[in-house]
């Protein structure tokens, strides 16, 4: 009776503390439908058959992206735990780099290395080697860009479960005579489900959100949609009315999501085996890590060497303006960076608490909510939190607790899900065991329940880090004046065209965030879920 | 103890003194300034908050000057026009900003209900095509749209290019056009364009071009560069961002401007501007900083470091540029550049923009 109690006072201390900061986080939405309600010409705006083209267009390239991604993340997590491939940990961080790499500048290397009579282009063909080059602008364009820039999304989760993975269920199923191809289907993929599941929401709201690497790679998508009308008409009503749509889209891809619900929250037994078979590849393993390789290739190597570029030709052939960088540029960025992944991961326990420990339908539903602005364009975050904080919160105004809650709007889904994948395998007999003894609720969750999870919450706040230092719009909406940071720069010179100028500051943008990312990897994977 | 009150006695004097002696040199250097700039600078300056949609790099270095020739404490927020013009929108009455430093007319138009009207001693100093008839804004220099070209392609501008933009909608331009249809720059060329053609024809146009199958870029920059590296053979964009890719890549990159002959909206010249907020509770710095950067030394370094044109008589424009007398301007009025709302429907029904 007296745990009964107990229980249903956390639950309620639990959801009304989601339930604050989901509706907090949905203040671009209550803006936006506040904004589209003043609008006359809403059916004229909206039913037009370039509308639903445009739709169509955006869901194309998330579907493609997304399954590329996923592929891709599993070839890469397979080859990289279960063979013996050389430079094993090398390449694993090499691997999530592409994370850091901001959109607009990858967009804007491959249009200077690949686009067509880009520089490639322009090799291969004065050493007679072929004329002929793909025309790389449009879907492929995009769809490449985006799929090796947000892959990491999906590789950074289903590698912790593959490392977690109890390897008994294989084995069994392999000594019972399914082959490998069904124990792939029947066992390995359900197992790893959750993990494949939260990194593809996130790589599909990125895709449906994203506007450097179209608008260069000229891919017209919702997006671009949207921001065409804050550029052209400076129409806020349509733009609103437009991002209505997109939010739409987003519940529509939550939604989907929830139909893979998956296996329930599973952990391993005590005698779990962890052991990870390795295939043992002899000369093939160099070929395995020939083909690795690519994939770094395409997402690190082409942006890092083509910014390098930029920079030795500046430095050696053009003329270089100035460069007009300081260490408080540097600071601020990562002064900035660090708040948001702390107070972002301060607001995603609950949530994540609340959706794995009281699953049902509110909290699902808070859970998702969450999720939106992630998938938004960050312009109507930012510009939906000068509305209310001008209005509400003047004090605060252009300063740094704007930025900060702006940020955790964009990316609280990023640390939600990391959290939460882990939190839904730590074994819950540990946790009884615990109460059991009668220590309290919170006592147990502060006690066994977050060091647990700890690394991933780590990797969640790192996550955040990573996608704060190369976060531009909202940014330069929402910062405090006279503010200044690394992204600002690489976009100040670059859009006027003083590419080494622009080179430097994002060239230490990706070098900052590399041992974040060597961390992420490297870290202890492992929950000890066993004695 | 006493020995302890007694030194923090003497240690409070002595900064009291030296914040006395501080605020002495302080005034007198304040006086200086009013004697050698006879600028009128109240003895503690407002900070003035100036909201750009210029980029620091190309303005960083004269608002500077700005701050330390007057002594006026700037804090400034740079982004993109449109993202600040949305800004402000939001912000509303409550708007921290003093100046509004546009990239474009449209910029300024778009806030143009948050403007308060200039003293036409500043909007008398540019010409009167340089600024809103209502002296809501005023230019503070001016680039002119012209067709960048590769080098390779069109080896000679003068007889291979037609004379007028119009022209481009010959189907021997098919598959060699870029234009940037989202660039705020680009929307006022084709305002000029329903001035002066009026609708049907710039329809035409604009029919005619994304018929031959134009090649979108994100923005001018871009567009500069497909044509230097040979992608296309010509394009629609303003002047200045030319010089730079060949200040970056010296000599050998390959596009140049072409300056239309014939005039037409082509050639349109346009400007960026500036304008005081009506809620601006330093108007008297935010109209010192617009004196300021429509002063001798602002517009030449507006010549000199940015290629831009200046706006004031009596001011150099760079010997790289031909002079604005011979570009055979279009009569039309700049503001009215600023009304985009049709130009973006007739880009729509086009379908030169989703």
């Amino acid at each position: 009776m007296i745990k009964f109690r107990n229980i249903n006072i956390n639950y309620y201390w639990l959801s009304t503390l989601s339930t604050i900061i989901v509706s907090a986080v949905s203040i671009p939405i209550i803006y936006l439908v506040f904004r589209a309600v003043n609008a006359e010409n809403f059916a004229e705006l909206l039913f037009r058959e370039r509308v639903l083209l445009i739709i169509i267009r955006s869901i194309a390239l998330i579907v493609f992206v997304t399954f590329f991604s996923v592929a891709i993340s599993y070839l890469l997590c397979h080859f990289l735990i279960k063979t013996n491939v050389p430079f094993k940990k090398f390449l694993t961080v090499f691997c999530c780099l592409p994370i850091v790499i901001p959109s607009y500048v990858y967009g804007m290397v491959f249009v200077d290395l690949l686009g067509p009579k880009g520089r490639i282009h322009k090799i291969l063909s004065s050493a007679n080697i072929t004329d002929y080059f793909p025309d790389l602008y449009g879907f492929w364009g995009a769809a490449i860009v985006l799929t090796f820039l947000s892959y990491p999304y999906v590789f950074l989760p289903l590698r912790a479960a593959m490392l977690r993975l109890d390897n008994s269920f294989e084995d069994a199923s392999r000594s019972l005579g399914r082959g490998r191809l069904k124990t792939f289907f029947y066992i390995s993929l359900p197992l790893l489900f959750p993990a494949i599941r939260s990194g593809g929401i996130l790589v599909a709201l990125y895709t449906l959100s994203d506007f450097g690497a179209v608008a260069l790679l000229r891919y017209e998508t919702f997006t671009w949609a949207i921001m065409t009308q804050y550029e052209v008409g400076f129409n806020r009503i349509a733009a609103a009315i437009l991002s209505l749509v997109l939010v739409i889209i987003a519940i529509s891809l939550l939604g989907f999501d929830t139909l893979f619900s998956g296996p329930k929250n599973y952990h391993s037994s005590s005698s779990s085996n962890r052991f990870i078979n390795i295939d043992r590849l002899d000369y093939k393993r160099w070929i395995v890590f020939l083909g690795i390789c690519i994939v770094p290739f395409v997402g690190v190597i082409i942006p890092v060497g083509g910014l390098l570029y930029w920079l030795l030709r500046g430095l050696f052939i053009g003329e270089v303006y100035s460069f007009n960088l300081s260490f408080g540029t540097i600071f601020n960025s990562l002064y900035v960076a660090a708040l948001a992944s702390f107070f972002t991961l301060i607001i995603a326990m609950p949530i994540a608490f609340f959706a794995v420990k009281h699953k049902g339908k509110f909290s699902i539903l808070l859970e998702k909510i969450s999720y939106i602005g992630f998938g938004l364009p960050a312009i109507v975050v930012a510009l939906s939190l000068v509305y209310f904080s001008i209005n509400f919160a003047f004090p605060i105004y252009q300063t740094i607790f704007v930025l900060t809650f702006g940020y955790g709007v964009l990316f609280l889904p990023v640390a939600v899900s990391a959290i939460k994948t882990t939190l839904m395998q730590v074994n819950e007999n540990l946790e009884d065991a615990s109460r059991g003894l009668g220590i309290g609720y919170w006592l147990t969750l502060w006690r066994i329940t977050i060091p647990l999870i700890m690394p991933s919450i780590l990797a969640g706040g790192l996550l955040v880090f990573l996608l704060t230092l190369k976060e531009l719009p909202l940014t330069m909406i929402l910062a405090p004046l006279n503010f200044d940071s690394l992204a600002l720069k690489v976009w100040d010179y670059a859009s006027e065209a003083f590419f080494a100028e622009a080179a430097l500051p994002a060239l230490i943008l990706i070098l900052l965030s590399g041992p974040a990312s060597a961390y992420l990897v490297l870290k202890r994977n492992d929950i000890e879920t066993s004695n | 103890m006493k020995n302890l009150i007694i030194s923090i006695a003497i240690a409070t004097m002595a900064l009291f003194a030296i914040a006395c002696g501080s605020t002495e040199t302080e005034i007198e250097v304040i006086k200086e300034i009013e004697i050698t700039k006879e600028i009128e600078v109240p003895v503690a300056p407002k900070s003035l908050v100036i909201y750009s949609g210029r980029k620091e790099s190309l303005v960083g270095p004269i608002i500077t000057q700005f701050s330390e020739a007057t002594g006026i404490p700037v804090e400034v927020k740079y982004g993109k026009t449109s993202a600040i013009a949305a800004t402000l929108l939001e912000e509303g009455g409550k708007t921290p900003a003093d100046v509004f430093f546009a990239q474009d007319p449209g910029g300024l138009g778009a806030v143009e209900s948050m403007l308060a009207t200039l003293p036409a001693n500043i909007t008398d100093l540019v010409p009167a095509w340089a600024d809103s008839p209502d002296r809501k804004w005023t230019g503070i220099s001016g680039r002119a749209r012209v067709v960048v070209y590769n080098t390779d392609a069109i080896s000679d501008p003068a007889t291979q290019l037609p004379d007028n933009i119009y022209d481009f909608i010959d189907p021997k331009w098919k598959g060699k056009i870029g234009w940037p249809p989202t660039n705020s720059s680009f929307h006022a060329m084709v305002t000029g364009m329903r001035q002066i053609w009026g609708e049907e024809k710039t329809r035409t146009w604009l029919e005619g071009i994304v018929a031959n199958g134009a090649n979108v870029y994100a923005k001018n920059t871009p567009t500069v560069e497909a044509a230097g590296a040979g992608e296309i053979e010509v394009g629609f964009v303003n002047h200045y961002y030319l010089h730079r890719f060949i200040a970056a890549n010296t000599e050998s990159f390959k596009a140049r401007n072409y300056f239309l002959p014939s005039g037409g909206p082509g050639s349109v010249v346009l400007v960026a501007g500036a304008g005081v907020l009506q809620e601006s509770d330093n108007k008297d710095g935010a109209e010192a900083f617009i004196r300021f950067m429509l002063s001798k030394p602002a517009q030449a370094y507006f010549a000199n470091e940015t290629y831009e044109y200046p706006l004031v008589e009596g001011v150099k424009k760079n010997h790289l540029l031909p002079d604005l007398d011979t570009l055979n301007l279009p009569d039309i009025d700049i503001s009215d550049l600023g009304d985009i709302a049709a130009t973006q429907k007739l880009l729509q029904e086009t379908g030169a923009l989703p």
